[in-house]
């Protein structure tokens, strides 16, 4: 739908409300706690143990494009590339999109003006490679081969070329992580890498990182709109039921409201 | 050491496996598959006399081209048995050689198995080429008030307005099925959101690859999609049933194809069972 | 001059958020007004931004591979090898979109100067007949002349031209709908056939073979290798990593191995007809069930992250004052 219909425009105002809310509790000083995740912490472990052998970092970010994921990615990347910075480990962050490209080149680049390395700041290692899948994966598993990377991330959209990606890694004895919102590429990263952080999870990594408190606030928001989805979702299955049982009347029947549009409400237009 | 000789022999299998019903006449029964007879009952429900149009969005490429296209050319095959005017239409520039190809190849073997009747391009397809712009091309031709002013001409050129099977055909209200078949991540969703406008939505076929047949059980399930093909296992279902309706036909690749990946299947099972054997055997001596 | 770069960039992240927030959220019209009304030509705009980003991607390619070679680096043939590939597709494809382009714009003409018939028809009382088609006549000289330069000679197709030049020339002062419609109908035969050897000249023509050697010889094969690697590293993850250490592998195991064998022809023909329906009913009321939580969970997520973009609420990886 190009347009929202009434109860969807009503739930992104909800959502987007308990969000901003949530969000502004934060800027006022009030902190939130959160569970750790061993994955997120695993990320300066792998930098680490790159380091120790002598061997590079591999990032990327899979298909993403540029949206709100890309922007999760980015700050995980920022934090791998101010630690390879800090410790002066070689980063090799290959892109398949353009636009991504570009965002990838200017995150490392802040990263390592952030830690005073500019001089160390290398032109070649954010490159694009090509923008057509398979020939994307046969240069990362280049890059992975020839460099011989101690440590792969893997962080955004993928298709199938995941496998391809994680095997490549796993092959020359790197310590991988992973984090997808791809939901079918999920089993071959648990497979293959160290570490799998799942859907949410890749969002939540920045807020570890940059221990801030409208990240951490961020996080809070999204388990209350996923309790109240939960609500929910157990309120209409208890509608649904009483209505089946003829319990409840007709006219309570939740179809009628989902498929209320606009010109319903307003008289046609 | 091992574990190099052990992954050369995985692929050594792997390749035999699938190569042997490949290379020869071992061919076995499909499983039934409940979506690809949905499938299969939406289109033997559709009426030729209504005027009515299918739309095949053929959004893979040739990586895809071994689960994609039996989908393709079994449905192609059922609308063209049936006499449902169609056409097909990509937003993937590779798809567009399988655009010419697919519709032209069943023509021709629906000619040579029934030589008193005959299939044209223009009376009974129409091949629309590949569009460029993704969600925005979708969002135009779901608002198009005329479809011809949109579309303007067909993947060769020719002027839309002169084809005969899309002179009665100006908007989306005279598609009745939206085919969408595709190996991409994303397309299928886009489809979904826009080829609709407020009165009206066109009932809708998906045809996709094995991996991302949880994500279509999703719209499945809420029936915001009446049929579906589950990878290559739903074309060989759907190939049985047209033989079915159909005796004298032959066959597509489905089958065959489907045969060789179950081959696969089996063994890549017997490799997960013999890896926990050995790992169950490692841990006791191990311990001992 | 920092902190009035950032208001600046905020301000415009505000408005542009604003926009595609209310163009999804309202109707499509209130009333006679209607907030989307050059929403596509946005959307177009922004792809256009994109799009630039294409030079940025391969003067990275040029300049990295170049620098390999320059520097005799290891691996450098690799790189004058993808270079030169590079090259040689940008060539023959812009060869071929130059011939694709002519061909077309010859289709066209035809087309155009069969419409012009009937624009000389409605437009006979304001002006003359004859004096336009002897315009027209000499348009078909020129475009005859255009075809054989390109297609070489061919006396069937000169004769079809010659015989409608003739006809054109030689119609009546009253231009009759007879007359009309013979024109016409000999002007589709001339366009279907003219098509029809521009199709052929394209289709043999040296840009379309190269690129045709290059895109499905080379390219096309490459990719589908690659996606068949797939097959066997699959087979390799689950020997390596399928592995039943609990309770909740144990059962995820066991629901693989029912959706497979369900799946495949061995399973309802040698272990039980009914696979097929076990496996809908894990596939419908289990993983949906899974994949929708997970859909909910990265949605939401999503939008708490673009609403924080939206208002510039979080310090973004590329902002240079992170605190450490």
């Amino acid at each position: 739908m190009e347009h929202a219909s009434p109860i969807g425009a009503f739930f992104i105002i909800v959502f987007g409300g308990i969000i901003l809310f949530t969000l502004l509790r934060a800027g006022r000083g009030f902190n939130f706690s959160i569970r750790k995740i061993r994955a997120i912490r695993a990320i300066d472990e792998a930098v680490e143990r790159a380091i120790e052998s002598g061997r590079p970092v591999l990032f990327t970010s899979g298909m993403t494009g540029v949206g709100p994921l890309l922007y999760a990615c980015l700050g995980i990347l920022k934090h791998i590339s101010i630690n390879t910075a800090r410790l002066g480990a070689k980063l090799f962050a290959p892109c398949i999109d353009p636009e991504v490209f570009i965002f990838t080149q200017s995150t490392v680049q802040s990263a390592y003006r952030l830690e005073g390395k500019t001089n160390q700041y290398d032109e070649s290692a954010v490159r694009f490679l090509s923008d057509e899948q398979f020939a994307y994966a046969s240069g990362y598993m280049g890059i992975a081969h020839r460099e011989k990377v101690g440590a792969a991330f893997l962080f955004g959209t993928f298709a199938a070329e995941s496998l391809i990606l994680a095997e490549a890694g796993d092959q020359v004895g790197a310590m991988q992580i992973a984090g997808t919102t791809s939901n079918e590429q999920i089993p071959f990263f648990i497979t293959t890498c160290d570490y799998t952080l799942l859907g949410e999870e890749l969002y939540a990594a920045g807020a570890f990182f940059s221990n801030d408190p409208i990240q951490k606030a961020s996080l809070r928001a999204q388990d209350l709109c996923k309790l109240l989805i939960l609500g929910l979702v157990i309120v209409g299955t208890i509608i649904s039921t009483l209505g089946n049982l003829g319990v409840i009347p007709d006219s309570w029947n939740l179809k009628n409201l989902l498929t209320l549009t606009w010109p319903k409400i307003f008289g046609a237009t | 050491m091992n574990r190099v000789i052990s992954r050369r022999l995985i692929y050594l299998l792997v390749i035999v496996s699938l190569s042997i019903p490949l290379l020869s006449d071992f061919i076995l029964r499909p499983a039934e598959m409940k979506t690809a007879e949905d499938s299969y009952s939406l289109v033997q429900g559709l009426n030729q006399k209504d005027g009515k149009f299918v739309l095949i969005s053929m959004d893979f490429g040739p990586s895809t081209s071994a689960e994609n296209g039996p989908q393709t050319k079994t449905l192609i095959e059922h609308l063209m048995r049936r006499r449902i005017p169609f056409g097909v239409i990509t937003t993937y520039p590779y798809a567009t050689p399988f655009l010419e190809s697919y519709p032209q190849q069943i023509a021709d073997k629906l000619t040579k198995e029934l030589p008193a009747e005959s299939w044209k391009y223009g009376a009974d397809w129409v091949n629309l080429g590949f569009q460029p712009g993704g969600a925005i091309m979708i969002q135009s031709i779901a608002k198009a008030k005329d479809l011809h002013e949109v579309l303007k001409t067909d993947g060769k050129g020719t002027e839309i307005s002169s084809i005969a099977c899309m002179t009665k055909i100006h908007s989306i209200n005279d598609i009745s099925v939206l085919a969408q078949i595709t190996g991409l991540v994303g397309t299928f969703n886009t489809w979904i959101q826009f080829f609709q406008n407020n009165d009206y939505r066109p009932e809708v076929i998906h045809g996709c690859t094995s991996i991302t047949i949880p994500e279509a059980y999703i719209y499945y399930a809420t029936g915001q999609i009446k049929g579906l093909y589950e990878g290559v296992a739903g074309a060989a279902w759907y190939d049985v049933l047209l033989s079915k309706d159909y005796p004298t036909r032959t066959t597509t690749d489905a089958p065959r194809i489907n045969t060789s990946l179950a081959t696969a299947h089996l063994v890549i099972l017997g490799l997960i069972i013999l890896g926990n054997i050995r790992s169950l055997v490692d841990r006791f001596w191990s311990k001992s | 001059m920092r902190k009035l770069q950032r208001i600046i960039i905020s301000f415009f992240t505000f408005i542009g958020g604003l926009y595609f927030f209310l163009e999804f959220i309202l109707p499509k019209t209130i009333g006679t007004f209607e907030f989307g009304a050059y929403h596509e030509q946005i959307l177009k705009g922004v792809q256009v931004i994109g799009i630039m980003a294409i030079g940025l991607g391969i003067l990275s390619i040029v300049r990295v591979h170049s620098k390999n070679i320059l520097g005799q680096k290891t691996g450098w043939s690799n790189s004058l090898v993808l270079l030169l590939g590079f090259s040689l597709m940008l060539a023959f494809q812009g060869a071929n979109f130059l011939d694709e382009r002519t061909n077309n714009s010859i289709k066209k003409k035809i087309e155009l100067e069969k419409k012009f018939l009937i624009i000389v028809d409605k437009e006979r009382e304001s002006k003359p007949v004859k004096p336009r088609l002897n315009a027209l006549a000499s348009e078909l000289v020129q475009l005859q002349t255009e075809l054989s330069t390109r297609l070489g000679a061919d006396d069937q197709q000169k004769n079809k031209f010659d015989e409608l030049h003739r006809d054109v020339l030689g119609v009546s002062s009253d231009f009759t709908e007879a007359e009309r419609l013979a024109l016409e109908a000999k002007f589709s035969v001339i366009s279907e056939s003219v098509s029809s050897s521009l199709d052929t000249y394209l289709e043999n023509s040296f840009s379309k073979k190269a690129v045709d050697l290059f895109s499905n010889g080379l390219f096309v094969p490459l990719g589908s290798a690659m996606f068949a690697l797939l097959a066997f590293y699959i087979a390799n993850a689950a020997y390596r990593s399928f592995r039943v250490r609990s309770v909740e592998s144990f059962l995820l195991m066991s629901a693989a191995i029912i959706v497979m064998l369900g799946q495949i022809p061995q399973g309802p023909m040698y272990i039980s007809e009914d696979l097929p329906y076990f496996r809908l009913w894990l596939l419908k009321n289990i993983s949906t069930p899974a994949f929708r939580a997970i859909f909910f969970g990265s949605s939401i997520a999503g939008l708490a992250m673009a609403i924080r973009i939206w208002f510039s609420l979080e310090r973004g990886p590329l902002d240079e004052s992170e605190v450490k």
